[in-house]
């Protein structure tokens, strides 16, 4: 019990006694939820794409023009051709649809990320709500094995797991969840406290509810907004992590087609074929974009103190 | 009114210590009960009342276990709370609850009102299909209906929720509610709901309440006996009506001076008490009303006064009372 | 004699985006030159919104829809951001609930106060912290050289609304709104701050527009007094007739609903029902879904705030014959 919450002397706020409400024409949750993306044309564009990506990854071998040298397979004949009709955003080095393989290459951007941040949200949040909830030498001890994880950045610390493990993207994203979790625990703890002073886990002491309980059904779901918000964003970030991997060799391992990794093998032919590296690097700017875009306009909705 | 004693305290006290100061070994410390002694009876309400910094929140939460004391013994029945494990505890807590001044905050907002309200019963092993039936039950006595059940805590007005408080706390048949500021977040028109609901509920099922209040009309509205608490300490506790009438601790009845009355204004000859309530962190020496206590005189500053029975039932600490009456 | 202050007609509206709400419905008011004059009324009822309003400082989705606020004669309303900047603190100052929260907590008391004075008299430095030291006397302030050196953390919630009361009388202003300045305090240090209000009002004839829910305050400190409802004022009269004989059943059920009013052992008599959900959308007296006395009449027509002799008003049809006899 916070010793603030002791002395507040009088409580000076008086609750209405009917809550503020909708004069006329009410939205429900989700009715609102539309309301507000729909005005905002950002949110549209984000949400549009991150649609299309999923759409992407799943059903790449039937989106995409060529599925075969998405995969991998070569076509000799025709290398670095500049786009055209048949190739709309032109050929690779080895004469692979370069639209083919950046569809392909959505794949190991969603799911990585996908798995690097449920995992982490996975191991990070329980601990941070133990740390938060307890206190004492508990929170100590969590909080300085978190501190040890989060004093290394996190791509060199993954790079350096990589080099140990092996260049794989199943190594890359074990890599990255080990430096990603310290952020949700940290993220979790500071809200877990707070909530630990309010009245209604209090009440839930009072009753007799036991401590596991109280933070699985007390705690959690209230923590769960800033978590949304964060892992929305994480996800963009996470992608730029594989990406970058991948750019360095040490992440999607050819003939397997991912963004980071057709950057890197278009460096060399930067001058003749522009179109080798740019289209992957335009597809990871948006993808990353229209996650911040939305983890945004996710934090606008769950503020309910916006009247936008 | 029983004089079996449901819950006897002794020596209470609590003190918190503040961050800081590891380095000079001066650690400071918050006064917040220093040597409680009261003993609260079945089937009565003991109002608590006192301003900001007096103790009265820690009091509760106290008996509670909620804040585990520094030192000091809560007898509940018998059974010494402080002694017992945070298990043991959590059995206990049946037989004694709270009631929040914030309805509001009271609630999971997450949680719908039938989930707050089975939550006791699930936690205490109540049989299932025993839950709705009693729900139902409570939900009547305190003036709610079923379709309030499926609603969320912002949904309801601040009477309703403190209502659903109440309710809940019931729904566990405790002997002891310990009522904490429970109308001052209301309005003056829905407070009196819920001090006429609570009136009603205490002689329905007989229990026993502390309230705790700094609204001293509420208090002896609906009060057997008034405490009055200062800087951690009771300045006077006994019956409620005499208190009101008569008050004898200088500090009660500066309290009850300085509240704001309905009808003519105070007169010329009132001078509010002078200065500010000292800090808990330092509280004065001697009797901690001295610095402001209008009669006050050496040995106030340097004595504890104890509290000491003068009259029927009526207990003040107070070397200048206490002299006279011996 | 001209009224310092007069609103008329004034309609306060919030456009949400979920439609606009009415939230005060042509109220009538009017403030003589050394006067205080109360707003009293629960939660909801309008009285914070339309304080803010007088100095323009409705927060932005609410707007003024309709209605004037004469300041000596001169629409407050018509006048442009650079008018009222000049105002505000100087003519028309304004003191609100939570000092704490109203002093900026990185600058020194003496800072704050200097920049407020200097803000609308032309004073040099030397000059200016003379007159404040001597302000901060006279608010009652013990100390004042320590005080004018403190940082607002410093000082407990009495000081600190004492320091707020020397900032808003700093440049003499000649009306002084105090939006439930008390309401935070503890009782003891309310009795000093209203004494303080009332002293400042009877000895340098500073008008003062007091808002509070509390009966008790209007009562203690307020020459005459509105009683707000739904945004509507629904009785005016000095205050201690409001109080002994009020006219309007919400008055009437307000005043009889106080513990302090009531007999012990008897319940309170309560309010029923609730404020109306969407105040601005009734047609008809705005407390007819909750009053005793309602007819059909009441849910049809609106009632106009009848004047009574001796300057009582009350908008009830109940009085409607009495005033025009009277």
């Amino acid at each position: 019990m916070s010793i603030s919450k002791l002395f507040l002397g009088k409580q000076s706020e008086k609750l209405p006694d009917n809550p503020i409400p909708p004069p006329s024409g009410e939205r429900t949750g989700w009715q609102h939820t539309l309301y507000v993306i729909r005005r905002d044309v950002l949110a549209i564009f984000s949400v549009g794409w991150i649609l299309l990506m999923i759409l992407c990854a799943l059903l790449a071998p039937v989106i995409a023009p060529y599925p075969d040298q998405g995969r991998g397979r070569n076509d000799a004949d025709n290398r670095l051709l500049p786009p055209s009709a048949n190739n709309v955003m032109g050929t690779d080095e080895l004469g692979r649809d370069v639209l083919s393989r950046l569809i392909f290459g959505a794949q190991p951007a969603m799911v990585a990320s996908l798995i690097v941040v449920s995992v982490a949200m996975l191991i990070g949040v329980p601990l941070g709500a133990i740390a938060g909830y307890y206190g004492g030498w508990v929170d100590e001890l969590i909080m300085r094995i978190t501190d040890l994880f989060l004093a290394f950045p996190s791509l060199l610390l993954a790079m350096a797991i990589v080099s140990i493990a092996g260049p794989s993207l199943i190594n890359a994203v074990m890599a990255l969840v080990v430096s990603w979790w310290p952020w949700y625990t940290r993220l979790v703890r500071s809200t877990t406290r707070s909530l630990k002073e309010e009245y209604f886990i209090e009440a839930a002491r009072a009753i007799g509810v036991s401590d596991v309980i109280i933070i699985s059904r007390h705690i959690l779901p209230n923590t769960i907004t800033p978590i949304i918000v964060q892992a929305t964003i994480d996800i963009g970030t996470v992608i730029l992590a594989t990406t970058s991997l991948a750019f360095l060799g040490l992440g999607t391992q050819p003939p397997n087609a991912d963004w980071g990794l057709m950057i890197d093998q278009g460096r060399q032919f930067l001058r003749q074929a522009w179109w080798y590296s740019l289209y992957p690097g335009v597809a990871i700017f948006l993808t990353v974009l229209a996650f911040n875009l939305l983890g945004d306009t996710l934090r606008d909705i769950f503020d309910p103190r916006q009247y936008r | 009114m029983d004089k079996q004693p449901l819950v006897e305290i002794r020596g209470l006290v609590k003190h918190f210590k503040l961050p800081g100061g590891w380095l000079t070994g001066t650690r400071r410390v918050v006064h917040a009960l220093d040597n409680i002694n009261l003993d609260i009876y079945k089937g009565e309400v003991l109002g608590i009342v006192g301003e900001s910094g007096c103790g009265k929140t820690t009091l509760g939460r106290c008996i509670l276990q909620l804040i585990r004391p520094t030192s000091g013994s809560i007898l509940f029945e018998g059974n010494d709370l402080t002694q017992q494990s945070n298990s043991q505890l959590r059995e206990q807590r049946r037989h004694m609850q709270i009631v929040f001044q914030n309805p509001l905050a009271s609630l999971s907002p997450r949680r719908t009102i039938k989930q707050s309200l089975i939550e006791p019963l699930q936690t205490h092993h109540f049989p299932k299909n025993e839950w709705m039936p009693r729900i139902d039950a409570i939900l009547n006595k305190v003036g709610l209906g079923s379709q309030h059940l499926d609603r969320y805590p912002h949904e309801l007005s601040g009477g309703q929720l403190q209502r659903v408080s109440i309710a809940r706390a019931l729904l566990l048949e405790p002997r002891l509610l310990i009522l904490d500021e429970p109308t001052s977040a209301l309005d003056v028109s829905v407070q009196a709901q819920i001090i006429n609901l609570l009136d009603e509920l205490r002689h329905e099922i007989g229990l026993t309440y502390v309230f705790i209040s700094h609204d001293l009309s509420v208090v002896e509205h609906l009060s057997d006996r008034i405490g009055v608490m200062y800087l951690g300490k009771l300045a006077e506790i006994g019956d409620a009506r005499d208190m009101m009438s008569h008050p004898t601790h200088p500090y009660t009845q500066a309290l009850l001076q300085s509240v704001p009355r309905i009808g003519q204004a105070k007169s010329d000859q009132f001078t509010p008490l002078d200065g500010n309530v000292p800090s808990p962190i330092n509280p004065p020496s001697g009797c901690r009303f001295h610095t402001r206590c209008p009669i006050a005189e050496d040995i106030c500053k340097h004595k504890e006064p104890l509290l000491e029975t003068i009259g029927q039932a009526q207990e003040v600490a107070c070397h200048l009372i206490n002299k006279e009456s011996v | 004699m001209q009224p310092l202050l007069d609103v008329e007609n004034l309609h306060i509206a919030f456009d949400t985006p979920r439609g606009t709400l009415k939230v005060v419905n042509d109220i009538h008011f009017t403030i003589q030159k050394g006067e205080i004059f109360g707003i009293v009324g629960e939660s909801g009822c309008g009285k914070s919104v339309t304080s803010l309003s007088i100095l323009q400082l409705l927060p932005k989705p609410g707007k003024v829809t309709q209605g004037q606020i004469r300041f000596h004669g001169e629409d407050l309303l018509t006048k442009s951001h650079r008018q009222m900047r000049q105002i505000r603190g100087d003519r028309i100052a304004m003191i609100f609930q939570d000092p704490f929260t109203s002093l900026n907590p990185v600058f020194r008391i003496g800072r704050q106060l200097s920049d407020v004075l200097r803000q609308h008299r032309d004073v040099n430095k030397k000059d200016a912290q003379k007159r404040i030291l001597s302000m901060l006397d006279s608010v009652g302030l013990p100390d004042v050289e320590r005080i004018y050196n403190s940082y607002p953390h410093e000082l407990s919630g009495g000081q600190q609304q004492r320091v707020m009361i020397a900032m808003a009388l700093i440049s003499e202003p000649e009306l002084l709104i105090a939006d439930e300045p008390t309401t935070a305090l503890d009782v003891t240090i309310q009795a000093q701050i209203l004494r303080l209000i009332r002293d400042l009002c009877d000895d340098h004839g500073i008008s003062v527009l007091l808002i509070t829910h509390d009966l008790g305050v209007v009562s203690e400190v307020c020459d005459r007094s509105a009683v707000f409802y739904g945004g509507e004022v629904v009785e005016t009269a000095p205050t201690q007739q409001l109080l002994a004989h009020p006219q309007h059943p919400y008055t009437q059920g307000l005043l009889s609903a106080l513990p302090t009013t009531a007999k012990k052992g008897q319940p309170l008599t309560v309010i029923e029902g609730t404020v109306p959900a969407n105040p601005g959308m009734i047609t008809g007296c705005i407390f007819a879904s909750r009053c005793v006395h309602v007819h059909e009449r009441c849910t049809q027509e609106k009632p106009p705030l009848y004047t009574l002799n001796d300057g009582q008003q009350a908008a009830c049809f109940l009085v409607e014959s009495e005033a025009q006899h009277g």
